[in-house]
């Protein structure tokens, strides 16, 4: 290998670590990942046109122009996989370019037309060098994305040809960045959904959405209303349907948009949940001061079992101070405010159960310094319903 | 003693499960009975346009979960019941 290559591939290398040491070092200022991976790709066309510049404009040599022209068969190629990955994922649009599999399926169309400008070497074609690298850069992705015959398997006709090799690719990295993003866009909605009333939003914050947005489509105005309406009439809880909403509004307006409409729609948006009167009533059986001392350690020993858990999942989660903190209230009404934090918390259920617990246990067991362990779940009465 | 209460239950529940849905809950008769408009089985009945066969129940229900205490004349809330029915008033929307 020669000093040059070396040296190319040193600059390459260097600019690799330089743009993830900005990212460590700035790792906050880059809210999304997109923006990261937007200075990922500015930062290798930097380097690219630095290294077309030695070759071009400062008589870098012959192995500098040859590097030069297969970063430029390269670049084709990237930029049309990198295109391809942008177009995808609508709520988060640069991200996948920097994710494991984006990142792959990013490389493979370079690497394929970096073998095409290879293979157009020993061509005997006289046409100018830069001609060549287009023509290998944009045939090797008219290659990857034709079919030659259609197959039919079933009902449905599928083009067979080259394309069936980057459509594998295409697959798998839909499904494994899916997968990626689940988790964040779970983190995300989760947390600005909650408590929102569906009635009260299935109107005015997708209006309100489109409205912040200028570029939306009429289809796909079109898509989430006749998705609100099957929500509206699908049988899942308020929860449930404010978070599908989300997800929807996400894929098009963007988690910064969603959030920007939530802010804007202020309490009016805001939903009660009642208790019901069986918990209410199960409640009123234990001591109101007994309740504001244990309650909430009954229900966090019940979220460490396999059989309830807290609401957000994570068994690390530290839990709240579920006390209402208004000393001016009464007792009643504190413990009542409590209640409302737990089941909240918790989930309606668990505190069925952790209720059902604590009206075994006596009356002083709250000021008891080491208290004996609670007692087994009495068998509910035979009217009881289960919870 | 055990083997009456248990039976009394079975009764009691296999009424109220017999009831029509628009019957009268337990929450609904704690607060009934809370409003202090009555304090036996045959006003509590006609206050709440129920059979009076259901609302012996649901007393009994209430009775054996100690919300409802036994008096010479019937019935009255019990220190829970009170409670309850203050509870069901604050979380009523």
């Amino acid at each position: 290998m020669s000093l040059e290559i070396r040296v190319y591939i040193g600059i390459w290398l260097a600019a690799a670590v330089l743009t993830a040491g900005v990212y460590f070092c700035f790792k906050t200022a880059f809210q999304r990942r997109s923006t990261y991976g937007i200075v990922v790709y500015v930062a290798a066309a930097l380097v690219q046109l630095c290294l077309a510049l030695h070759a071009f404009a400062f008589g870098g040599g012959t192995t500098a122009v040859v590097a030069a022209h297969y970063g430029f068969a390269i670049w084709i190629g990237l930029a049309v996989g990198a295109m391809e990955m942008v177009s995808r994922y609508q709520d988060d649009p640069f991200a996948p370019l920097v994710s494991a599999p984006g990142l792959f399926y990013v490389t493979i169309n370079g690497a394929a037309s970096a073998l095409a400008y290879y293979l157009t070497g020993p061509l005997n074609v006289t046409v100018a060098e830069p001609l060549k690298t287009f023509v290998a850069g944009f045939g090797a992705m008219a290659f990857f994305r034709s079919g030659l015959f259609t197959a039919r398997i079933g009902k449905t006709e599928i083009p067979a040809g080259p394309n069936l090799v980057l459509q594998v690719f295409l697959r798998a990295l839909d499904r494994a960045y899916d997968r990626e993003r689940s988790v964040p866009r779970a983190k995300f909605v989760r947390p600005i959904m909650r408590g929102l009333s569906f009635d009260a939003i299935k109107a005015a914050l997708p209006s309100l959405c489109f409205n912040l947005m200028q570029n939306v489509s009429a289809d796909e105005i079109a898509g989430v209303n006749a998705q609100v309406v099957d929500l509206a009439k699908a049988e899942m809880s308020n929860e449930a349907k404010c978070l599908s909403l989300g997800l929807t509004l996400i894929n098009i307006v963007g988690e910064k948009t969603l959030h920007s409409a939530i802010v804007a729609l202020g309490g009016d948006i805001r939903s009660y949940v009642a208790l019901s009167r069986e918990t209410v009533m199960a409640f009123a059986t234990i001591d109101p001061a007994l309740a504001e001392k244990t309650l909430p350690d009954v229900c966090a020993q019940l979220a460490q079992t396999n059989h309830v858990r807290a609401i957000d999942g994570d068994q690390n989660l530290e839990p709240p101070d579920f006390k209402a903190s208004v000393p001016a209230l009464p007792l009643e009404s504190r413990a009542l405010l409590m209640l409302y934090k737990l089941v909240a918390f918790y989930g309606e259920p668990s505190i069925k159960v952790a209720i059902r617990i604590l009206s075994q246990a006596p009356p002083d067991a709250g000021d008891a310094p080491n208290p004996a362990p609670a007692a087994p779940v009495a068998a509910p009465p035979p009217s009881s319903p289960s919870p | 003693m055990a083997n009456a209460t248990s039976q009394f239950l079975r009764t009691a529940n296999a009424a109220i499960q017999s009831s029509t849905p628009a019957g009268p809950s337990e929450a609904d008769v704690l607060s009934q009975l809370a409003s202090g408009k009555a304090a036996d089985i045959t006003s509590l009945a006609n206050l709440m346009g129920a059979p009076p066969n259901i609302i012996e129940a649901i007393v009994g229900k209430l009775m054996s979960d100690r919300f409802l205490d036994s008096t010479a004349d019937g019935f009255k809330l019990s220190e829970i019941g009170a409670r309850a029915a203050r509870y069901l008033k604050l979380t009523e929307f």
